[in-house]
């Protein structure tokens, strides 16, 4: 075995390796190495005083064992929000949904007024009514997948007051 | 850096389908094992058959293995389970005193292991000791010193460059060229064994 990869194998023995990969392609096929990184923890386990001399058939024990042994793979875990990470997602959330929703009142409030004088025309007014719909049925969307994976139950009964529906406005109905 | 990067590193290896990868962390940790579990029965075979079953155990426990303690620290907890469960089994009791799961990592107690090996094993294991400890002795200094800063003190390359004033790669090298010198003593023993 060369010189280079025994002290890359002396190396992530002591958690100071960089290139792994390379080690554990060796690891599988050449059984020198694996002697060696045997005998460097023998060293290791006798300098430490706490070498067992009975241990040492275990690793082929444990090896014949495992041979009937299904491969391992790694469960596909869900990536996990932390508790105060959820929190600020649901915040940032529900304050960014404020702040687009008393844009868009303001905007409206411009816009009947615009339609009182009859500046501002039909097509381009319903144009932009369906961006804001858009936009906060996407805010709306997200706000209630957040606040739930948050745990943000304060926050529900405030999303469900906030609704919006074009059919409404033309209609000329107030959200309340 | 330590062994519980290396450790996590082995550890997702075998969970990437490298089962060969599992046999590192045995042969790390397999002296350990029987001497935790040498607390508990003092019997060589039933020793060596629990520590057998304590790897075995984690192999099909490792999926759910989430580093968030040291591997060490849960191999150890599933070693002591497997000793207790087997005394449970045969109507023993566990011994007083139990080592804290906490103190795993620096747990090296004595053991009370019941030596039934041969009078050749034995005598090769002290034959192995002596070696190690008389090449060690043997070493000029600046290996002798960075190998047992290393072991002893479980000091960081980063540490031991600071100490010894060099930079880490010098490190790097001083340590395995240590242990190089050691393991040319040592294998031709182990070759006989």
């Amino acid at each position: 075995m060369k010189n280079e990869l025994k002290e890359s194998l002396s190396a992530f023995m002591d958690g100071e390796a960089t290139a792994q990969q390379a080690l554990f392609e060796q690891f599988k096929v050449n059984a020198a190495m694996r002697h060696t990184w045997a005998r460097y923890h023998l060293i290791r386990d006798v300098m430490k005083h706490r070498h067992v001399s009975q241990a040492t058939v275990l690793s082929q024990r444990v090896a014949q064992a495992l041979q009937d042994e299904p491969i391992l793979f790694a469960p596909q875990h869900k990536r996990r929000i932390t508790r105060h990470t959820g929190q600020l997602i649901g915040w940032s959330v529900a304050a960014s949904l404020m702040l687009v929703t008393a844009i868009w009142f303001s905007q409206r409030t411009l816009s009947v007024d615009e339609e009182a004088v009859g500046l501002t025309a039909f097509n381009q007014e319903g144009q932009a009514t369906a961006e804001v719909e858009q936009t906060l049925s996407d805010y709306i969307v997200s706000h209630n997948e957040y606040s739930a994976s948050a745990k943000m139950q304060g926050m529900l009964p405030y999303t469900r007051l906030i609704s919006y529906s074009s059919t409404q406005q033309q209609a000329g109905n107030r959200i309340e | 850096m330590g062994d519980r990067e290396s450790d996590q590193a082995l550890v997702e290896q075998v969970l990437s389908g490298d089962k060969r990868a599992f046999d590192a962390l045995v042969l790390r940790y397999q002296s350990r094992v029987v001497k935790v579990i040498s607390r508990y029965v003092r019997d060589a075979t039933e020793a060596l058959d629990l520590s057998q079953e304590t790897f075995i155990k984690a192999y099909r426990a490792l999926p759910n293995f989430r580093g968030e303690s040291a591997f060490y620290t849960w191999l150890y907890r599933i070693a002591i389970n497997t000793a207790k469960n087997f005394l449970s089994s045969q109507g023993r009791r566990p011994p007083q005193g139990d080592v804290a799961v906490e103190d795993a990592e620096f747990y090296e107690g004595p053991s009370e292991l019941k030596d039934t090996a041969t009078p050749e094993r034995n005598l090769m294991r002290d034959e192995i000791e002596r070696v190690i400890f008389k090449t060690i002795e043997s070493l000029p200094e600046e290996l002798r010193t960075a190998i047992t800063l290393r072991e002893l003190e479980d000091m960081s390359y980063e540490e031991i460059a600071e100490t010894m004033g060099c930079p880490i790669g010098t490190v790097r090298s001083r340590i395995f060229r240590a242990r190089e010198a050691i393991d040319k003593q040592l294998e031709p023993l182990l070759s006989d064994e």
